[in-house]
């Protein structure tokens, strides 16, 4: 089926099978390379993207439902401060995420620090629950949120 | 078995949504879509032939609040609830809201969902009978729109002979217990195969003077422990130990008289009440 998609601010027209998931759209037809479809059933979190400003698993999304709807993906922030500012906190901290988790987390926590600048418990449990690491412990990625979002308020260089 | 070709529709009214029903014969409505992950071939989603997205009827993303109670469009995501009603709600429901399923599922799965939905029977159902919860229905092969109000025991009793029909608003009342606990065993977003539990309670004097807890059983199956519940209003709190053993053999007749329960699920069971008790 045909239909328009908005996708880091660009319409795009698509004809895709109706039964197709927004993970696979993304990631696999249009070829968006920090969308994932791994898991399918909203475990891991790898496929996150947001939705009208909303995070979702996109695994859980039949595409044609994202019609009229404003989708982004980390591909929309990477020449952004904030993305920086992100990797900053990440890299002060010793964190190298590797590819499974680095492109969902980071918009996360994106999105996050946009709709509060001051880091909090729940933001945190957001940030680390929703999206499976197999590879960086829980406190190092704590860590890393706190400086990634002092860079962002400012309070560091 | 791979469907192809599923037709999607997205009424902007009510009246509109009757009108689809009324051309198309089998129909699938959608809130926040997150129970198809159910059907699964390999990678592809089984979808039915024809999807109804709700997501466009004001109607059913309208909320009401009183002094008694606030009231649900059926469509109001669970995290929608989470960020507005923090302060209204007692924290047990806030609690309970908080570990259904991770944030991202939760910023699409609705209110009016977690209680249709047969087919994985929501955590939050024994936390809704608890609370007294009401949802307003539309049956939709009737001719006319008439939503009518029932209790959520009516409803999940005729659910499965009641055909297509649309939860068009939840209400859920405004009650502060002085003691209550929710509770669910195994992983923190749990769906499978595990026990929910929810109690409210009421103390005068040192006796139980109101007491509601329910149960969810492998998200399949729901026990209001009634009989249990009668037992324990007007028994002292704390329980002492002497009465301990023979409350637990009350517990287990009780329990022996509900069909389907494995012995273990009655042990966890009994475990859950008797932990509520102790806490008080
Ligand atoms: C990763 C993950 C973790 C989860 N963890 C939990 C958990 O811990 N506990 C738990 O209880 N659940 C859990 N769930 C299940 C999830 O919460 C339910 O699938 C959710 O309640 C369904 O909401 P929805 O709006 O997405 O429903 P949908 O998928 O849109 O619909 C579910 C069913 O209800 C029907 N329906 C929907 N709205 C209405 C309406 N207004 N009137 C009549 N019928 C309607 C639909 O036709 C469908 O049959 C989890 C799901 C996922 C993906
Ligand atoms: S692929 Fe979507 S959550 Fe795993
Ligand atoms: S760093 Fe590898 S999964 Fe998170």
């Amino acid at each position: 089926m045909k239909f328009n998609i908005d996708l880091n601010g660009k319409e795009y027209e698509v004809d895709v099978p109706s039964n197709l998931r927004l993970s696979q759209l993304l990631g696999m037809v249009m070829t968006r390379k920090s969308v994932k479809h791994n898991c399918g059933t909203g475990r891991c979190g790898y496929c996150l993207v947001l939705i009208d400003n909303t995070p979702i698993y996109s695994c859980l999304y039949p595409a044609y439902r994202a019609q009229g709807k404003k989708i982004i993906t980390l591909e929309a922030i990477l020449q952004k401060s904030e993305y920086s500012n992100i990797i900053k906190g990440f890299e002060l901290a010793n964190v190298d995420l590797c590819p499974n988790c680095a492109p969902a987390r980071i918009l996360l926590t994106y999105h996050q620090l946009e709709k509060n600048r001051e880091l909090t418990g729940e933001m945190i449990e957001n940030i680390i629950d929703t999206i499976t690491c197999d590879c960086t412990d829980v406190s190092s990625l704590k860590e890393a949120l706190y400086l990634a979002a002092n860079f962002y308020k400012g309070d560091f260089d | 078995m791979i469907k192809k070709g599923t037709r999607f529709y997205t009424p902007d009214t009510l009246s509109e949504l009757k009108e689809i029903i009324y051309k198309e014969q089998e129909v699938k409505l959608l809130a926040g879509g997150t129970s198809l992950f159910r059907k699964i071939n390999g990678d592809t989603l089984v979808l039915p032939g024809v999807i109804i997205l709700l997501e466009n009827i004001p109607e059913l993303t309208k909320e009401n609040r009183t002094e008694r109670y606030f009231e649900f469009g059926s469509m109001i995501t669970i995290q929608n609830i989470i960020d507005n009603c923090k302060r209204n709600f007692a924290p047990v429901l806030i609690d309970a809201l908080e570990k259904n399923a991770p944030f991202p599922v939760r910023n699409i799965s609705t209110i009016g969902a977690a209680i249709a939905n047969n087919d994985i029977k929501s955590d939050l159902l024994p936390l809704f009978y608890v609370f007294n919860v009401k949802v307003e229905v539309i049956n939709l092969r009737d001719k006319k729109i008439k939503a009518r109000w029932e209790s959520l025991t009516q409803y999940l009793s005729t659910q499965d002979n009641r055909g297509l029909h649309l939860i068009t608003r939840v209400r859920i009342p405004l009650i502060n217990p002085a003691y209550y606990q929710y509770f669910k065993t195994g992983f923190k977003y749990n769906l499978f195969n595990e026990i929910s539990f929810a109690a409210i309670a009421d103390l005068e004097k040192g006796n139980i003077s109101s007491l509601s807890m329910a149960f969810n059983i492998n998200n399949k199956k729901i026990i209001r422990t009634k009989d249990i519940d009668a037992e324990l209003i007007g028994k002292h709190i704390p329980i002492g130990l002497k009465s301990r053993e023979a409350l637990i053999q009350t517990f287990n007749d009780n329990l022996n008289r509900i069909e389907g329960l494995e012995d273990y699920q009655k042990f966890q069971m009994i475990q859950i009440i008797l932990h509520f008790l102790e806490a008080f």
